[in-house]
């Protein structure tokens, strides 16, 4: 199993047209991670754990970091999130919650879930490349 | 004044009043009789403790029944006194705080629907600013796109990037839309009348009949349908939303099918919208009512349309669930209060 953290970021953003704005906006900026997007909670799991259309670990190399909005249909972006953080060989992964307003309450759910960090859509990608 | 036979020794003109009877008819009248059945048996209790040598309340609330039947509540206080001719009698005052009770028992009401109210408006106002504040970033990427694309003479883009403007500005309108409707619907009704349910069927079937015949859906509307009593704008827009609901959820179902119809449940008429389609997992029942939950965000609709049926069928007094497995189809069953019972189908 691949566990060396690699250049790829993984997306789990539900509405495509705010998905293709983060991946334009990173190529226009030069960031040359490469980005996997998911449309849903489930499928970031299936990716995380090789498994479904993500079995087949090369695949599905571990992301570097994760880019999780919180308004997720199916399984929630807070239990999503609750789920990387308490699985030990997804923990280490630093996830950073997409959300469209710094006064979301989900924001202060999303800390206590040990989210490691946050970003006001629409992305900023200074402070994006800052994070990281 | 009360005897140790329970009668009124003396009654003044003010409890004459209050009561509805003559002085007359008071004295010598078992105290007991204008009692209500609570107020009696309490009564009963504090004359066991008292002859038991208990301590029994000085005051304590009364409710008594009015010659008329009408209830009225009182404060008594009572206190044990002997009469001109020596003997122990109770000697009681009867302050009626009816009209103190019933302002009372309206304010804690009006308190609770107004928090009740509130608590809606927060959600609402949340729910709302976030799902209109989306449509909105979109179309802030993508004019900044559109304007890089244009100068840079990528046609195919710019199109694309117009594309997704639009998209996003129906979608805000589209939101918009069904707010408005939301909000009306607890402020603005049609005067209730009653109405066929099998004619709502009709009129809700018609109205979606062009995505019925792109999905290729058999609708069967059951006969003998009970008439029912309630707006027959808003009930036509109920049947309407779950049907075309019904029809989009029809998944790879090759002979997909919707009934309409109703049955008799215990006492009540229970109104039915059933389908053959993909079903609905059970730890989603109650979230397809929430507003903008939609399951799959992928889906058409905005996830409004449920709440409002849901707004709708409350509003007449009813409630609403769905009944569904995954791969089993769904039925949403609603009751309408104000439907003749008895309905043999």
């Amino acid at each position: 199993m691949t566990t060396e953290p690699n250049n790829t970021i993984l997306l789990v953003e539900d509405n495509s047209a705010h998905a293709e704005i983060v991946i334009r906006s990173f190529q226009d900026h030069h960031i040359t991670n490469r980005i996997v997007h998911v449309l849903d909670g489930e499928a970031a799991l299936d990716y995380l754990l090789h498994r479904g259309q993500f079995s087949g670990v090369d695949n599905s190399p571990r992301p570097r970091v994760i880019l999780l909005d919180l308004r997720l249909p199916k399984i929630g972006g807070l239990q999503l999130l609750h789920e990387i953080k308490t699985q030990e060989m997804l923990s280490g992964i630093p996830v950073v919650i997409l959300t469209t307003s710094e006064a979301e309450q989900d924001l202060k759910l999303a800390y206590a879930n040990h989210a490691n960090s946050y970003l006001v859509k629409p992305v900023d990608f200074i402070k994006f490349s800052q994070l990281i | 004044m009360i005897d140790d036979a329970y009668r009124f020794a003396y009654a003044n003109d003010e409890l004459g009043r209050i009561l509805h009877y003559s002085i007359e008819e008071l004295v010598g009248m078992d105290f007991r009789n204008v009692l209500s059945d609570e107020s009696r048996a309490l009564v009963a209790d504090y004359y066991i403790r008292r002859r038991r040598g208990e301590q029994i309340p000085l005051r304590y609330e009364l409710s008594i029944v009015r010659r008329d039947g009408q209830m009225r509540y009182g404060e008594m206080s009572a206190t044990i006194v002997r009469d001109a001719a020596g003997r122990m009698r109770t000697m009681g005052q009867f302050v009626d705080i009816t009209e103190r009770k019933q302002a009372e028992s309206e304010r804690e009401a009006l308190i609770a629907e107004l928090e009740t109210k509130n608590a809606e408006l927060e959600r609402f106002t949340y729910t709302v600013s976030h799902d209109l504040k989306s449509p909105l970033i979109t179309i802030g990427g993508f004019v900044g796109f559109l304007e890089r694309d244009a100068l840079l003479g990528d046609t195919d883009r710019v199109k694309a990037d117009v594309v997704r403007i639009n998209d996003a500005l129906a979608r805000m309108q589209l939101l918009l839309d069904e707010l408005l409707e939301l909000s009306r619907i607890g402020r603005v009704m049609n005067p209730p009348e009653v109405v066929s349910f099998e004619a709502i069927a009709r009129e809700a079937v018609e109205a979606v009949r062009g995505r019925i015949e792109m999905h290729d859906v058999q609708v069967e509307i059951a006969p003998d349908l009970p008439p029912i009593y309630g707006d027959q704008a808003r009930l036509v827009e109920v049947v309407q939303n779950l049907v075309d609901n019904a029809s989009k959820f029809m998944g790879d179902q090759p002979q997909p099918r919707i009934e309409i119809g109703a049955h008799q449940i215990e006492t009540e008429t229970v109104f039915y919208v059933r389908d053959n389609g993909t079903g609905i997992d059970p730890q989603y029942h109650e979230k397809v009512f929430g507003l903008f939950d939609k399951i799959n965000p992928a889906s058409e609709g905005t996830g409004v349309g449920l709440a409002i049926v849901k707004r709708i069928v409350e509003t007449h007094g009813g409630r609403i669930w769905v009944e569904s497995e995954l791969g089993k189809g769904a039925q949403f069953c609603f009751t309408l209060p104000g439907s003749p019972v008895g309905y043999q189908p």
